[in-house]
């Protein structure tokens, strides 16, 4: 187990050469908003830590560990007063990364936190962070498995009461622990039937303990089984709904936006031709959010501005796979239903070869350990750190669903996930690390997977007709699956 | 091609015999101990072309079987086919010798058959000596090893200094290129019966102290372990007619992939037979716990082959198995197995008679506990040399395992090291995804161990590729071209069903029927009816009910000769069995060679280097010792991130400088500590889980 556990996350690190001597830099960067604000927080994490908060207030001596002092801030160079602020000393290993780690709450003017970073950028040993490296640096360093960073992840993004409710939740371990216990679970069930493959003959092991193993497979065969079929309340309350209006010119998209979102989001017109670019909006239902995109009108348009919102459009609805936010959950599905597959195979192969059965345990317990990071593997890691871009730049507001979700809320309610979903699903989770972008097919539709997913989701919304008939069967099927 | 031998070193023939006090002073190799790991070792490196002197107190102790009359088991068995496969002896000479071949595991799957037999201790014994005293470049001297001869190190290898040879008992210098040492049980061994303990490696034999000294000073970090053996048994007063009886296989799996059949008709074959401990036993151990040494003391002894005091007093209130087990075709004695106790004998006479079948039952010889020093393994390197000694190998239970099949592993392992070595030849190792040999070798010296070690089926990652019946493939064209170690005639006989079998799998893909036609065919397998393409025979001969004669049936011009070659037959069904899951695996495979083959430098000084590591993993990783970055990852303890400082740091280092220029420890090359820590708590215990 432990074989694999490193060698994947190994191979991951060799992949990114740059990444050798990084480890022992410290990094930096704004862990609050960008923009005007009353404070801004700049963070460091990293051995020179101490050194820079040092050099930055001009004393030899740091404050009390994890206790706020105020401090003049001045560039190192030329003594230059910046601000003047509060400042934390957080020495490893009780920070949150682990590392030693210091944080200056300065005035969160633009030219005050540029100054402080670029003093920052001149100290030897310090380089402003990648993104998602403050929390990488805490998962390496044993503070969070993969489930709570991604937790945390949600936390910063989440938008709704519920969302912030669902990620709390998953930062502060449930998730993993629940993971964890299978994974005890199957160890354990493991652990009898490797024993009676060795030593069943001459020792005292009974063939009972078979028995055991099957019962155990079993309870969490139905455990797993429970646990996916929850109508993916959590990955579409983590999302958000997506929902792509699209349809011919002229039909009402725009006015159907404007009238679910209660205000004039997109302009509407008489004229065919008048939405353009894709408009989206948050909406929040009680406490859950709907991301509705307005699309340009799908007709052959003149007009080069009108092109390129068709075709924005049609990149809308036939992409499924580009992007990625919320594919960390899609990950946890996919492995799964990876696990619970070896587990039917277990089933199955049970009467034949022992080994053969044994080892879709191994595989089982193996992808389970992915989903908490106890297996690394390369992508996984890649796909999870990428998507903490804290005070960076803002990646997941407004991006569009990849994981298939929003094309099922217009199927009927209720159903099995659709093959399209699976598809887009199961094409993310075997690409590794970047997503496959599904090229539009020379009719100019999409084709493959995403083709489907047009199929069967995307046109059937608009197709003409009453706006009051359509907002009500929209609303019906995108809304209360998700409140159920 | 031919095998590159040691061309220098073939003349003058020295066809063994016993080297008198006049014998050349000089050898290749010298190997001291000729237990199981000793004769293999020395056997190993004389066929490799070095000429070798095997050192042993009695010639008549080669081949020696001091336990168990029996080879193989589950695991054990695999072991036995790798050595095979390097040419070793133990599985060739098992075929020669046994009076009682069985297949366990036969319901479970191929992968883990595991092939035992009960053997005659004095045939198998005869059968080695000769063979030890008729190889070729080998020679045997009778005497004790009282110290080793050491010089200055090679400034390219690590280690703080070289040996050059040893110091007989006679006072007598013989110079050697490497030593092997195989002493098994014998440094500070002690054996215990009830109260009583006196200093020996086995019973009879003497202890060797001098080298333990020797070995102590050098700053070999060593444990203590302990392991029993039964009392033994008077086959003509046991009654046989009330127990159990468990006949021996009727069609014998010989051991060797040379052997066509084994020695014995299966007619002729022994029994062993099966009874039961009961509350009476349990009670008299009970209460004469006071008079047993060996069992209070907190020494580690093995969990699985644990004696019977540790048995009642682990799971009282049960009933345990002990199988009656012949000693030989002409023995009359019996090794009651399971029966290991070290109470004072009339107390063990007690114990036995009043067991089912023994009432009446005359003990031979009582069983005894011994005590025995054994050395860190963790200070050796895959090839088995030591770290600290240069040109010193160490093979078999001094390393800290139990039985002769792990021995014998190590020896071969360690014999042609210490050949190469000799030879300026870079050494043979075995991965984790090669053999169980590598899965045995890493764990020892990557993880150490806290009791005996014995091999488990369980410990291996690759469990359906690392099969019995294909060890020779695996192994053998690896022992033949790098090693020289291997017969010409084993590689032409591995070549060759190599290439019968990679055929036969191509016509098997090759032969299609549609799924209606199979149905009609095989009405006792269920072809999934929506598949409307045609099946292949590959697919149709993964079902348990089909097998190589049956599609000879139906194809009799393309299959009919690869059925008539049993062995064929039987392997070709095996490799398809798993062949999807084997294929599934590759990529993890992939992954652990990859690891295997990130090297860390040798003497690395884990608490100076600067990376970033805590102290907690520092200390884990400077009393392990890892070889690889692969060897890291299975250290428990070892979190991801400090594989990855480690990694980041080495990579870094190597960019820099185009080698790794990092502070190397001088002198002072492995811990300071007590001698009787380690075996304790400080050891990491390799368990089942780590392996899944």
């Amino acid at each position: 187990m432990r074989a694999g556990s490193c060698g994947s996350l190994l191979r991951w690190l060799a992949k990114r050469s740059y990444g050798c001597a990084q480890q022992r830099d410290t990094v930096f960067a704004v862990s609050s908003g960008h923009g005007k604000c009353g404070v801004a927080v700049i963070r460091t994490s990293g051995p020179a830590s101490a050194t820079a908060l040092r050099r930055l207030t001009g004393r030899d001596e740091l404050p009390r560990p994890r206790a706020v002092a105020l401090r003049r801030i001045r560039d190192p160079g030329s003594a230059e007063p910046l601000d003047r602020g509060l400042v934390v000393w957080f020495p490893g290993p009780h920070s949150f990364t682990g590392e030693d780690c210091a944080e200056l709450h300065v005035h969160g003017g633009p030219a005050v936190v540029s100054g402080v970073l670029q003093a920052l950028g001149r100290l030897p040993g310090l380089r402003p962070a990648e993104p998602g490296e403050f929390t990488k640096r805490a998962f390496q360093n044993g503070k969070l498995d993969l489930t709570e960073a991604e937790g945390l992840g949600d936390l910063i993004h989440a938008e709704t009461e519920a969302q912030r409710r669902q990620a709390l939740r998953q930062m502060e371990g449930e998730l993993g622990q629940l993971y964890q216990r299978w994974s005890q679970e199957l160890t354990q069930a493991l652990a009898y039937i490797e024993a009676f493959i060795d030593f069943s003959e001459d020792d005292n092991v009974e063939e009972d303990v078979l028995t055991r193993v099957d019962t155990a497979v079993a309870q969490l065969d139905r455990e797993l089984r429970g646990h996916l079929q929850d109508g993916r309340r959590g990955e579409r309350l983590r999302g958000g709904v997506h929902v792509v209006i699209a349809g011919p010119p002229n039909a009402g998209k725009s006015s159907l936006l404007n009238l679910l979102c209660q205000r004039p989001a997109a302009i509407v017109s008489p004229v065919p031709g008048t939405t353009r670019d894709v408009v989206e909006t948050t909406l929040n239902v009680g406490g859950y959010p709907v991301v509705l995109s307005d699309t340009a009108g799908l007709r052959d348009a003149r007009d080069p501005v009108e092109q390129e919102g068709v075709s924005r459009a049609r990149d809308s609805c036939g992409d499924p796979l580009v992007g990625s936010p919320s594919l960390t959950q899609t990950r946890h599905r996919l492995h799964l239903t990876s696990c619970l597959d070896a587990l039917g195979r277990y089933h199955r192969g049970r009467a034949g070869d022992l080994v053969l059965a044994a080892e879709e345990l191994r595989l089982a317990r193996r992808h389970l350990g992915r989903i908490t990071g106890q297996v690394g593997a390369e992508d996984i890691l890649d796909i999870v750190f990428r998507d903490f871009c804290i005070g960076k730049k803002a990646v997941f507001k407004g991006t569009r669903s990849t994981t298939g979700l929003g094309w099922s809320l217009l199927g009927a309610p209720g159903e099995e996930p659709s093959l399209p979903q699976y598809r887009a699903a199961q094409s993310i989770g075997v690409t590794v690390g970047r997503p496959r972008v599904q090229p539009l097919g020379p009719s100019g539709k999409a084709e493959g997977p995403a083709r489907e997913a047009q199929v069967h989701g995307m046109y059937m919304g608009m197709s003409g007709g009453g706006e009051g008939h359509l907002c009500s069967r929209v609303w019906t099927r995108l809304v209360n699956p998700v409140l159920g | 091609m031919s095998p590159p031998r040691l061309l220098s070193l073939r003349l003058p023939p020295p066809w063994s015999r016993r080297a008198g006090s006049d014998a050349a002073a000089r050898y290749d190799v010298v190997v001291i101990g000729g237990g199981h790991a000793g004769t293999e070792a020395a056997a190993a490196a004389a066929r490799g072309g070095a000429r070798t002197l095997l050192v042993t107190h009695k010639i008549d102790t080669i081949g020696q079987m001091s336990c168990n009359p029996s080879f193989g088991g589950i695991g054990k068995g695999h072991l036995m086919r790798e050595v095979d496969a390097l040419d070793g002896l133990c599985a060739r000479l098992c075929d020669r010798s046994g009076v009682h071949y069985k297949m366990l595991n036969r319901r479970k799957g191929p992968a883990v058959w595991g092939l035992r037999a009960q053997v005659d201790r004095k045939l198998y014994k005869e059968n080695m000596q000769k063979e030890i005293l008729n190889t070729p470049f080998l020679t045997v001297h009778e005497g004790s090893v009282e110290d080793l001869l050491l010089k200055e190190p090679e400034s390219e290898h690590p280690g703080k200094c070289q040996v050059s040879g040893v110091l007989l008992g006679d006072g007598s210098k013989v110079h050697a290129g490497s030593v092997i040492l195989t002493t098994g049980t014998f440094l500070r061994g002690m054996v215990l019966i009830g109260l009583e303990k006196h200093p020996a490696g086995r019973l009879g034999d003497q202890s060797s102290t001098g080298l333990a000294q020797t070995l102590e000073k050098l700053g070999f970090a060593v444990g203590r372990l302990k392991t029993g053996t039964p009392p033994r048994l008077a086959k003509d007063t046991i009654d046989f007619s009330i127990l159990a009886r468990q006949w021996a296989d009727s069609h014998p799996v010989p051991f060797s992939f040379l052997s066509e059949t084994v020695w014995i008709k299966p007619e002729d074959q022994l029994s062993c037979y099966l009874t039961y401990t009961n509350p009476k036993v349990e009670k008299i151990i009970h209460d004469n716990l006071y008079l047993n040494n060996h069992v209070k003391e907190t020494t580690k002894g093995p969990r699985y082959c644990p004696s019977l005091e540790s048995k009642v007093l682990r799971f009282p209130n049960r009933i345990h198995q002990l199988w009656l087990e012949p000693e030989g075709l002409d023995s009359n004695i019996i090794y009651p197995q399971g029966m290991s106790m070290t109470l004072p004998p009339e107390l063990q006479e007690q114990v036995i008679t009043c067991i089912q079948g023994l009432e009446k039952a005359k003990m031979v010889q009582p069983g005894y506990g011994v005590q025995y020093d054994f050395l860190d393994p963790r200070q050796l390197t895959a090839s088995l040399e030591s770290r600290l000694v240069q040109r010193l190998f160490f093979a078999g239970q001094i390393n800290g395992t139990t039985g002769y099949e792990e021995a014998a592993a190590q020896g071969i392992i360690a014999g042609i090291n210490a050949c190469l070595r000799v030879c300026g030849k870079p050494p043979f190792t075995i991965s984790r995804t090669e053999g169980y040999i590598g899965v045995l070798i890493d764990d020892l010296t990557t993880l150490g161990t806290s009791e005996p070690y014995r091999m488990f089926t369980s410990r291996v990652e690759f469990r359906a590729f690392l099969r019995p019946d294909n060890a020779d493939s695996r192994l053998t064209p690896r022992g033949f071209e790098e090693t020289g170690c291997v017969s010409r005639q084993r590689y032409e006989r591995t070549s060759q069903i190599k290439a019968a079998i990679e055929e036969g799998v191509a016509v098997l893909k090759s032969l299609q029927l549609p799924p209606s036609k199979w149905s009609s065919l095989i009405p006792e397998i269920v072809i999934s009816s929506s598949r409307s393409s045609p099946v292949r025979a590959f697919d149709i001969l993964q079902y348990p009910e089909v097998n190589m004669e049956l599609l000879a049936r139906i194809f009799p011009e393309s299959l009919g000769k690869l059925a008539e070659w049993r062995e064929l037959a039987e392997r070709l069904k095996i490799e398809v069995v798993y062949k999807l899951c084997t294929s599934n695996q590759q990529q993890e495979m992939e992954e652990v060679r990859r690891d295997e083959a990130l090297r860390l430098p040798e003497n690395l000084d884990y608490f100076t280097i600067n990376a970033s590591l805590s102290q907690e993993m520092r200390e884990k990783l400077d009393s392990n010792r890892p070889q690889t970055i692969g060897a890291v990852s299975r250290i428990p303890g070892i979190t991801p991130a400090a594989i990855l400082n480690l990694l980041r740091f080495v990579k870094t280092n190597r960019q820099r400088t185009g080698g790794i220029k990092v502070p190397f420890r001088t002198g002072r090359s492995l811990p300071e500590r007590n001698t009787d820590v380690l075996g304790k708590s400080e050891f990491q215990s390799s368990n089942l889980s780590r392996a899944f």
